[in-house]
């Protein structure tokens, strides 16, 4: 029984931190979210040589270092931490993804870092789940996909798509490269810190990597919300540690503003917060790397750190009093990045609304009729 | 990162299942199913004995002492298996006080003379103990206790005045915080006593309990006397004491409240399929909120049972769980009470039998009576060992590291 980070972990975690104290700092961020491309390139070359991110959850027959989203989560604490502007969370998804899928050649590709990837299945105005209206038609030279996604994590420089489309068989992932019949056009979102773009493929050349898209995309989804969930902490965390030291210091009517139990109280319930995300998303890695209710541990995980961050993000601001409401103070960039995070995937309601049925109480079709 | 138990404690699970499965009758449904309130105090009571019989009672005891030599880990899938089976741990409140605070906090602080006299007693049932650190003018701020106690020959002698304490009238003994030293500082004048309630010194006085029970007292000591032999640890060594005593239910809480929470919700599901709200979205909001509250208190447990594995102090995870479970408590019984609407307060069914937290495992859930009661037992939750308050300065002070509160004059 040992539910903590083994020292292997808290190792990472420190070089992690360490290394982006200098690539994420403040000012890179600012800079990095204010560039065409949203990232570095020379940032991220170096988190992927020095410290070579992207092949942590990569098994080693794939030049992989062998992890699980434990040690992801790690690193994407870290950096959400420090908003991080990198394709790490999109390339990592498209990894994900890709392992299910035993495109071992991309993978590869992917995990040294020399190309970048993300996932492209939500479609405008429909859920991520549904059923695709983009198309694959089979061809002579392979499969040719048409159709629109949107909500795509740095489609705008990514290198490699995995993209839901239906097929007459049914809902499949196909592998598009960037490059003719793709076209990206940036979205601008509430959130400068990390890009999104819509992508319309028109005919775009695909190669098949998964062709039972109806057990592959829950899973993947459940993926994506355990590692959303892990940098959302990583953004709680941060927020809850700018306004203790901020309580601690600033002095008002005499006293540090930290000693009145308004802010003591307010910070306390901000803790018991953090305390569960992180819980539950440690736990909810921990499930994915075991196979247990995996499920139900990414449902409970999205919805607690989805809320946990931007509870701490909103009350870092209201202990910081009129400097939080200002650009040059980065507790807006927290904030933003908790807004969108939270409901990026799925909405807190919805991952609530999944609890249900497993534990025994589905919605009825008069229930559906009355939403 | 492993949550899985050693072999030696899965064999344990194994063997106590066997136990259960011997000594319970067929059909078995939980304590909770039993028809009556009365029947269901006489079956709690048997089923201690039942206990004791099957040497289930302190088996992380050492053998002289009663016990079986076993871990805390052993002893936390023993009330796992026993909540999964809708059984109670012993009676309470007297073997929550007694045998879980002040036995394990003799095996730490006490003299041999006081680990025989007492530990074998608290498990056969022959001694009872009850906890006298409150007082009417020291509650969160139980430091500035007043009730005095002087050494008097071979004996103490104690004055004053314990209130809220649990289970007074039923116990044999009472195990009081008291000032020793009133010239020294706050804390450090305190020691820690074991005191015989059967005495003409002592007056127990039942206080009727909002749910109508009497399940606390006032003790009131004028002139009661204990022998110098029964104080644990040195004098001045009281707060000491009693800070480690209020750490030891936190163990195997941190195992059995998600459980007990878990199945109240499951009641809680079928209340809403029966009331045909089940369907309202407002409603299954929180119906998953709270589901996923309970798993989150899972996790937390496991991240207590770790550091009680590691054997350290508890850290801060235990503070955080007392004010996540109490609040949610709440909120998830004032849920029942929505979900029944007006007519949930016309008290129909059985009343609940476990006396704080949820009501006992298998319990009908349409009893408004039950819900009501628990609803009522979860506002003391966020009370009774460190009020919600008093938690949340400590989270901010001693985790946070927010400056303490400015004492008046200082
Ligand atoms: C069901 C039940 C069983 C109990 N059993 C026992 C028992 O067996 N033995 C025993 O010794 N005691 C027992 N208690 C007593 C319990 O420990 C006390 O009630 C508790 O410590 C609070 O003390 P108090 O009642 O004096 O309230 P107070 O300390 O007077 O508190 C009143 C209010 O003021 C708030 N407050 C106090 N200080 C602060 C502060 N510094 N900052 C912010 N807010 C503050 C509190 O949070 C609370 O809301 C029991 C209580 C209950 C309800």
């Amino acid at each position: 029984m040992r539910f903590r980070y083994d020292p292997e972990h808290e190792d990472l975690r420190e070089s992690v931190r360490a290394f982006l104290t200098d690539v994420a700092s403040e000012s890179a961020v600012r800079r990095d979210m204010e560039s065409d491309r949203g990232w570095s390139p020379r940032s991220w070359s170096r988190l992927c040589a020095e410290l070579e991110l992207p092949a942590l959850a990569v098994p080693e027959k794939y030049g992989g270092a062998g992890g699980g989203l434990v040690e992801l989560g790690v690193v994407l604490g870290e950096a959400g931490r420090s908003l991080l502007c990198a394709p790490l969370l999109s390339t990592g998804l498209a990894i994900q993804a890709l392992l299910l899928t035993a495109s071992g050649d991309e993978v590869a590709e992917l995990a040294a870092g020399r190309r970048t990837g993300t996932l492209a299945l939500r479609e405008p105005g429909r859920d991520w789940d549904a059923v695709p209206r983009t198309r694959a038609v089979p061809g002579s030279n392979g499969w040719r996909i048409t159709g629109t996604k949107n909500w795509v994590l740095d489609g705008s420089s990514a290198d490699l798509f995995v993209v839901s489309a239906s097929t007459p068989a049914g809902t499949s992932l196909f592998l598009v490269e960037s490059g003719g019949g793709v076209k990206a056009e940036a979205i601008e979102t509430v959130d400068p810190t990390r890009r999104v773009a819509r992508v319309m493929f028109d005919a775009a050349p695909a190669t098949l990597a998964g062709a039972d898209g109806a057990t592959l995309i829950p899973s993947i989804l459940d993926t994506a919300v355990i590692l959303l969930a892990a940098e959302q902490v990583g953004v709680a965390e941060r927020c809850l540690e700018m306004a203790t030291e901020y309580a601690r210091r600033r002095i008002q009517f005499g006293r540090p503003i930290g000693s009145f139990q308004a802010v003591k109280h307010k910070l306390a319930d901000v803790l018991l917060e953090v305390e569960a995300a992180r819980s539950a998303a440690l736990y909810a890695a921990y499930a994915a790397d075991r196979g247990l209710d995996v499920a139900e541990a990414a449902a409970i995980a999205g919805a607690t750190c989805s809320d946990a961050a931007l509870l701490a993000a909103g009350e870092n601001i209201q202990v910081h009093g009129g400097i939080g409401m200002t650009w040059e103070h980065p507790a807006h960039l927290y904030l933003k990045r908790a807004t969108v995070g939270r409901m990026l995937l799925r909405h807190p309601h919805d991952h609530l609304e999944r609890l249900l049925e497993p534990a025994g109480l589905p919605r009825t079709a008069a229930g559906e009729r009355g939403r | 990162m492993d949550l899985d138990y050693p072999p030696q404690v899965a064999e344990f699970r194994a063997e106590v299942r066997a136990v259960l499965a011997e000594e319970l009758p067929d059909g078995w449904a939980g304590t909770g199913a039993i028809a009556t309130a009365e029947e269901t105090r006489a079956f709690v009571r048997e089923w201690r004995r039942t206990m004791y019989r099957r040497g289930l009672l302190g088996v992380a005891w050492p053998l002289e002492y009663g016990g079986r030599g076993l871990t805390m880990l052993h002893q936390v899938a023993l009330v796992e298996e026993l909540t999964r089976a809708g059984l109670p741990f012993g009676e309470q409140p007297a073997d929550s006080t007694g045998v879980k605070m002040l036995g394990n906090t003799l095996l730490r602080f006490g003299t041999e003379e006081q680990k025989r006299a007492i530990l074998p007693a608290l498990l056969s049932g022959e001694q009872r103990w009850c906890q006298g650190f409150s007082e009417p003018g020291a509650g969160s701020d139980l430091a500035s206790v007043t009730t005095r106690a002087r050494l008097e020959g071979e004996e103490w002698v104690v004055d004053g005045q314990k209130t809220w304490t649990s289970g007074a009238h039923t116990a044999t003994g009472i195990f009081a915080l008291v000032r020793t030293d009133p010239a020294a500082p706050r804390h450090r004048g305190l020691s820690f006593l074991l005191i015989p309630l059967d005495q003409p010194g002592v007056d127990v006085r039942p206080i009727r309990h909002a749910t109508g029970g009497t399940d606390f007292c006032e003790v009131f000591f004028d002139a009661a006397r204990t022998p110098a032999g029964m104080i644990v640890g040195r004098p001045g060594d009281g707060w000491t004491v009693a800070s480690v005593l209020l750490t030891f239910e936190r163990g195997e809480e941190a195992a059995t409240n998600p459980i007990h929470f878990r199945a109240e919700l499951d009641r809680l599901f079928e209340l809403a399929r029966r009331k045909g709200r089940d369907q309202d979205p407002v409603i299954r909001q929180w119906l998953a909120r709270a589901r996923a509250r309970v798993e989150v208190m899972r996790y937390l447990g496991y991240r207590i049972l770790s550091d009680v594995m590691a054997g350290g102090e508890l850290g801060h995870a235990s503070s955080v769980s007392k004010l996540y479970w109490s609040e949610y408590h709440r909120e998830v019984t004032e849920l029942a009470l929505d979900i029944q609407g007006l007519d949930g307060l016309a008290l129909t069914g059985k009343e609940a039998t476990r006396p704080l937290r949820t009501d006992d495992p298998g319990a009908d859930p349409s009893s408004s009576r039950s819900w009501w009661n628990v609803s009522l037992n979860a506002r003391a939750g966020t009370i009774y060992a460190g009020t919600s308050e008093i938690q949340r300065n400590i989270l901010a002070e001693r985790v946070l590291g927010l400056p303490r509160e400015p004492r008046p004059g200082s």
